[in-house]
């Protein structure tokens, strides 16, 4: 029987990203593991919107969490989110007694001034009262941002004559 | 002191959210020589609420469980349940327990937050 009936509390702590400490030529440190995306990358230009699907699971109190998404780079232990490719949704849950998976999504528009181009990582998270309540496994180079130049190949002569 | 109707134990949560359904087991033993007809009734404060079993026939030294449930209200309560034997005619008070449940703050969790896909639009 639960301690405390409709609810299965256990999770006190905080998720934390994917990551482990250890020891490395320059002493110890948190080493973050990068997943690779389960899917192919995908090439997209200035202009263009990615659209996000992301799962997770709720139970407890009806509230109104807020849904993060975001594209940057990761530097060593740093996550530096593009604001420029950063979105949130509010999202309005019920209460639930037990454990409920929800599916949404959140499109991320690029501008088309955008010129950070190059390969971002994606991770999202789920947020309450400005506190992480659940982050996602953060995936390396899986969204790659092409500059749209114009190229120009087989100039030819096709024909000459007078005039 | 129990004359036949010996009551255990009770088994309940210490605490619950408002709405809540709130299990309450009450274990009772048959400590007379014979068969018993057995029976439990309990409230929280002052309400009453339904058991499984109205009653049944334990055999001496046989436990038997009665489980019954009532919603969690917004308030700490109280429960407390008798043990009842027939004597042939009445059903007689035999045992008592108590057991006190808190009222629990609902609170929201989070869990296993992953990207399933992405695709350009």
């Amino acid at each position: 029987m639960n301690e405390i009936a409709g609810l299965e509390l256990g999770l006190g702590e905080e998720q934390v990203m994917p990551g482990y400490v250890g020891y490395g030529p320059l002493g110890y440190g948190v080493y973050y593991v990068m997943a690779a995306a389960p899917w192919p990358p995908i090439t997209v230009e200035p202009g263009d919107t990615v659209r996000v699907y992301i799962r997770f699971q709720h139970r407890g109190k009806e509230c109104s969490p807020v849904l993060y998404c975001s594209m940057g780079t990761r530097v060593l232990t740093v996550f530096n989110e593009d604001s420029q490719l950063t979105r949130q949704k509010t999202l309005t849950l019920t209460r639930k007694d037990t454990w409920t998976t929800y599916s949404e999504t959140i499109d991320i528009a690029i501008p088309s001034s955008y010129t950070g181009y190059g390969w971002k990582d994606i991770y999202a998270k789920i947020m309450l009262d400005g506190k992480n309540m659940a982050i996602s496994p953060e995936y390396d180079d899986c969204v790659q941002i092409a500059k749209v130049v114009p190229e120009f190949q087989l100039a030819e002569i096709t024909k000459y004559e007078s005039m | 002191m129990a004359k036949y109707a010996d009551i255990i134990k009770i088994e309940a949560p210490t605490s619950a959210i408002e709405g809540a359904t709130v299990i309450v087991d009450v274990s009772v033993k048959n400590i007379a020589s014979s068969d018993q007809y057995l029976a439990v009734t309990a409230v929280f404060d002052s309400t009453s609420f339904p058991f499984q079993f109205d009653y049944l026939l334990v055999s001496p030294g046989q436990t038997v469980i009665f489980r019954g449930w009532f919603t969690m209200p917004s308030k700490n309560v109280r429960i407390t349940a008798w043990s009842w034997y027939w004597d042939g005619s009445d059903w007689v008070q035999d045992d008592q327990i108590t057991k006190d449940i808190t009222l629990a703050t609902a609170v929201a969790e989070f869990a296993n937050a992953a990207i399933t896909k992405y695709e350009r639009r």
